[in-house]
């Protein structure tokens, strides 16, 4: 069951191209303006990487986050709004398999929405290989399980699309800004940068810095993360079992 | 007969708001039952309850012989259900629901034989969002039929239907019977309980306030039948109290009404034509569930009951 749900939820998103277009198309751009003004620039408020790896990294958690935050809750609360969710429970769909079938479609989209974003970034501005693409990786794929957590989470208790879609702007603009999606955190006062590290954001994008620039894995970020999904599905699917 | 679902003092409340008061009734195997009365009356609250979508706040239920709060999911693999204001993803084609709900049973579905059997291989392909109201409530019936379930619980399904879609709908829950199903059947509509429902539980402000065939019902609450005709030239009316099944007769403005018990429509007639008394505009009015309903909560059906 859970692997047709899956199958079918990704069918249903190939339907809708649009969304997949509209919802990577504003980090994609941004990760473009952004490198193509400071890919010369580095140093302390770069985190001591370059510009480009420093904006690079934080639009490849942005493609995580973007979904995670706003994606994900968006459409199960639009299922909950118009009965869908009522109707899986009814016929005896069970949370866990609605949780990981949504999580399997945010991971599409970041996977694509990244891949967009690293083909970009080699073919227009030559951007240097990442030191160990393996923790790159494993720091991508943490991510998307922490943000599918948080999706489900957050799908599990608005009470409608438009709700979800107005918090998801507010969580993912709120902490995507501070870590790296707009100013460089370096220039931020020191409380609101300690903060920002903290937010689900910042952890996933140092934790595919850190391996990037040769640092190894960031161990309390991929800890944090990993405790993060799982918090998230558990609530979400006791929650979606109920609701 | 064999029990079906077995509710005793069944209650719900949210909060200060008591949406189910001490509810009994049974439902018996093949029969189609049903819940009647107005928005508000606590119908879906039951039949959510019924199929473990709701926790009970007091009482007793079995359903198949299984508890709907604790054994909710071993429930619904015998149950098949069709929610009020439910609805499928908009993109999600007839075919696919049929082979994504058909997977939730142990046993393979006949895809292609459901999509037959209840008319929809001509909408196979077509998205749910495009489908009209009785389309939509086709497949909705007939997911809620895969895998041959021995109850199914339908609510409020010909809401927002043209009287054409409900008609057909009505053969609809006649052939899920026909099955062998038992229906459980919840609305607000008192044409289509009496039509369809073997047995009915009128429902207002959360209690059961009577249960039994629809024609039971109107016999022993529904009130007299009445007969009206035109009066004519040189006929007294009030000799029809004779008759013993006649209770009153009154004439106004020319026109004659007669109320008696059941029988009094044949012996009137039977009087009239003996009476040389032929009118052509001889009218009987048989209590309907309609009346019933009024006489059991003091309001009429489409008035509501939100309290």
């Amino acid at each position: 069951m859970t692997a047709y749900l899956t199958w079918t939820e990704l069918k249903l998103l190939a339907r809708e191209p649009l969304v997949l277009v509209l919802s990577l198309m504003f980090p994609i751009l941004l990760m473009v303006l952004l490198v193509t003004a400071f890919r010369d620039h580095a140093g302390a408020v770069f985190a001591n990487l370059t510009g480009d790896v420093f904006y690079v990294t934080a639009y490849l958690g942005a493609a995580v986050a973007v979904m995670g935050f706003m994606g994900t809750p968006t459409h199960l609360a639009g299922y909950r709004e118009s009965g869908v969710l009522r109707r899986f429970r009814a016929a005896g769909v069970r949370a866990p398999a609605l949780v990981v079938s949504q999580t399997a479609v945010l991971a599409v989209l970041a996977v694509v929405g990244a891949a967009a974003m690293i083909v970009l970034a080699y073919a227009g501005f030559d951007l240097a290989a990442p030191e160990s693409i393996g923790g790159v990786l494993a720091a991508f794929a943490a991510g998307i399980l922490a943000f599918a957590g948080i999706g489900a989470l957050l799908g599990s208790v608005m009470p409608s699309s438009r709700a979800a879609q107005g918090l998801g702007l507010l969580l993912f603009l709120g902490t995507f800004l501070l870590v790296g999606g707009g100013p460089p955190p370096g220039v931020l006062p020191d409380l609101v940068k300690d903060i920002a590290a903290w937010t689900p954001t910042g952890l996933l994008i140092d934790a595919i810095r850190s391996p990037w620039a040769g640092g190894g894995l960031d161990g309390p970020a991929m800890v944090t993360l990993a405790l993060v999904a799982v918090a998230g599905f558990t609530f979400a699917s006791r929650r979606l079992a109920r609701s | 007969m064999d029990t079906v679902i077995s509710v005793e003092d069944l209650g719900k409340t949210y909060g200060q708001v008591v949406a189910v008061d001490d509810v009994s009734f049974e439902v018996r195997r093949g029969e189609i039952f049903g819940i009647l009365g107005s928005n508000g009356a606590g119908k879906t609250t039951t039949v959510e309850i019924l199929q473990g979508l709701r926790a009970r706040t007091a009482g007793r239920v079995e359903v198949l012989g299984f508890d709907p709060g604790r054994e909710t999911d071993r429930l619904r693999r015998h149950i098949g259900s069709q929610l009020q204001s439910a609805a499928l993803p908009d993109r999600l084609r007839v075919v696919e629901a049929i082979r994504l709900f058909g997977r939730l049973h142990d046993e393979p579905v006949d895809v292609n034989g459901t999509l037959e059997a209840w008319e929809l291989e001509r909408l196979r392909n077509r998205p749910f969002g495009v489908l009209s109201g009785g389309e939509r409530q086709r497949l909705f019936v007939a997911l809620a039929l895969l895998g041959d379930p021995e109850l199914v619980l339908l609510d409020e399904l010909t809401t927002g239907l043209d009287p054409g879609a409900r008609r057909v709908t009505w053969d609809l829950v006649r052939r899920v019977r026909d099955r062998g199903t038992t229906v459980v059947l919840v609305t607000h509509f008192m044409d289509e309980a009496e039509v369809l429902c073997d047995r009915v539980a009128v429902m207002s402000r959360g209690r059961i306030v009577a249960c039994d065939t629809p024609r039971a019902l109107t016999a022993r609450q529904g009130g007299p039948v009445t007969i009206t005709f035109g009066a004519a030239a040189g006929h007294d009316p009030q000799s029809l109290l004779a008759l013993p099944e006649v209770q009153s007769v009154t004439v106004d403005d020319g026109q004659v009404t007669v109320a008696g018990h059941s029988s009094a429509a044949a012996g009137v007639a039977a009087a009239l034509a003996e009476q040389g008394v032929r009118p052509d505009d001889y009218r009987t009015h048989y209590p309907s569930l309609e009346d019933v309903f009024l006489a059991l909560t003091g309001h009429r059906l489409s008035e509501g009951d939100a309290s």
